[in-house]
């Protein structure tokens, strides 16, 4: 440890520069596809909650996550040098982080198939309401038997709230093809709820306020 | 909370639970620490690397599909995360550890790596994969001994550090009450980062590396111990040496020239 005659100096913290966490899309994209690392810095500061969002809604809270975050900003940043001036970065980081998710979920499926992944349990929960943690280990579980093309519709128009034309952008699909997977999983989702006896209680005692 | 009126549950009902209840929040420590380990990633990649990975897995998934049967069940058991368990300490359901004894508690991973925790230390199991994992110390002393595999990737957090680790023996001390690191690489090398330093410090075998309040310095690890055992002394402080300030020296690789400073080299 360092002696305690030693004068303490003040801590220094790199912080974003002002200019470039103010930039707009087209200056911080380039900004950050030239290497600049404070423009990597503010795309993290101003992106990193929302993948991280959208890689736990969708995939549920694996160990995983942390890991797919970077390789979201590593293969956004890869990207960036080919995107349009008039490009707006928060569709692109989507739909880089739907590629990401996609693959991730294809993944998964092969790991249940070969028993590498077990089902969810409450205790992957970090809610601290039992009754929560139950609801959704239940879901998850509903989720994980939709393919993947089906949960991600269901997971960015339901849990992030993108509009039917935002979906079929960020996954590279026509209007209807979006449509129809999103139907489908509405149909499987709803179906397997209603049949869950501990989402459907769930579900009931918060509609009669015994829930939180 | 919302829900629907009626006595079946509704997709707002699963809206809800999910929206309510899972979110992208995390304490600004983990933010950075995320943000540290992607400019890390950044400073390693090199141009040119990405087309040569993809040619390097267009040619190896040609060679697995002819590989057949065996080379598939090769895949399947490499892709296997590392299991561990813990001895002489409390291990709870979110990775949580915390020594039971005087003893402290042991960690072993099934790559053969091992972990022990001094007494009164605790940490916590972010995440494991097959190459490695992640381990945050929450405060004390632990002592790790990483196996030096192929594509093994190991991180330790303490506090805003992250220490990054291939192969190595080291100590790590970490004081989450005044904000103290002090790492000591008895093998190998790695590299750590933190608000001191963004970019990295490369540490070789044989050195101590002490953060406090914003300043950071290496020092020869024989050197360190003997200023210990000795009075203390004040004697001027040397010049940093140019080789640890250089970013291109943060390739964790370790040199087989490198000789530990003779003196301290403070940031």
């Amino acid at each position: 440890m360092l002696p305690s005659s030693q004068p303490s100096r003040a801590r220094l913290v790199a912080l974003p520069s002002p200019t470039l966490a103010q930039a707009d899309d087209a200056t911080l994209a380039r900004a950050a596809s030239s290497g600049d690392p404070r423009a990597t810095s503010v795309l993290w500061d101003r992106f990193s909650p929302l993948v991280r969002r959208m890689l736990r809604r969708t995939l549920g809270p694996t160990a995983e996550v942390e890991s797919l975050l970077q390789e979201v900003f590593l293969r956004a940043l890869r990207q960036l040098g080919g995107l349009p001036e008039s490009a707006q970065l928060k569709p692109f980081v989507v739909a880089v982080t739907v590629r990401v998710l996609s693959s991730e979920l294809k993944r998964n499926r092969v790991r249940r198939l070969l028993r590498l992944r077990g089902p969810w349990h409450s205790h992957d929960f970090a809610s601290g309401d039992p009754a929560i943690r139950t609801a959704l280990s239940s879901l998850y579980r509903i989720l994980d038997e939709l393919d993947p093309d089906a949960r991600l519709a269901f997971t960015l128009r339901h849990f992030e709230g993108l509009q039917i034309t935002e979906l079929a952008s960020a996954m590279d699909a026509s209007l209807s093809t979006a449509k129809r997977r999103l139907a489908r999983a509405n149909a499987r989702v709803q179906a397997a709820v209603t049949r869950d006896a501990a989402f459907s209680a769930y579900a009931t005692a918060a509609s009669l306020g015994d829930a939180p | 909370m919302s829900f629907g009126e009626s006595d079946s549950p509704t997709l707002a009902d699963v809206e809800a639970v999910v929206r309510e209840n899972v979110s992208g929040h995390v304490d600004g420590d983990r933010r950075e620490q995320g943000k540290q380990r992607l400019l890390a990633a950044l400073r390693h990649r090199r141009p040119g690397v990405a087309r040569q990975a993809r040619r390097v897995v267009s040619i190896a998934a040609a060679l697995g599909a002819l590989a057949g049967g065996s080379a598939y069940a090769w895949k399947q058991h490499s892709g296997t995360r590392l299991t561990y368990d813990v001895a002489g300490g409390l291990l709870s359901d979110s990775g949580y550890v915390r020594s039971s004894g005087a003893s402290g508690a042991r960690l072993t991973f099934s790559d053969g790596s091992r972990v022990d925790l001094q007494d009164g230390a605790r940490a916590r199991i972010a995440a494991v994969d097959a190459h490695g994992a992640r381990l945050a110390i929450e405060n004390g002393h632990a002592a790790l001994n990483v196996a030096h595999l192929p594509r093994a990737a190991w991180y330790v957090d303490a506090g805003p550090f992250v220490i990054q680790v291939t192969g190595t023996q080291f100590d790590v001390d970490w004081s989450s009450y005044d904000d103290t690191l002090s790492v000591d690489l008895h093998e190998g090398s790695l590299v750590v980062s933190g608000p001191p330093a963004p970019t990295g410090v490369l540490l070789r075998a044989g050195q101590r590396l002490t953060a406090h309040e914003g300043r950071l310095s290496i020092e020869a690890l024989e050197q360190a111990v003997q200023v210990a055992e000795s009075p203390p002394l004040d004697p001027p402080l040397p010049e940093p040496d140019p080789a640890l300030l250089d970013p291109a020296l943060t390739d964790p690789r370790p040199s087989p020239s490198a000789e530990p400073p003779a003196a301290t080299a403070h940031f």
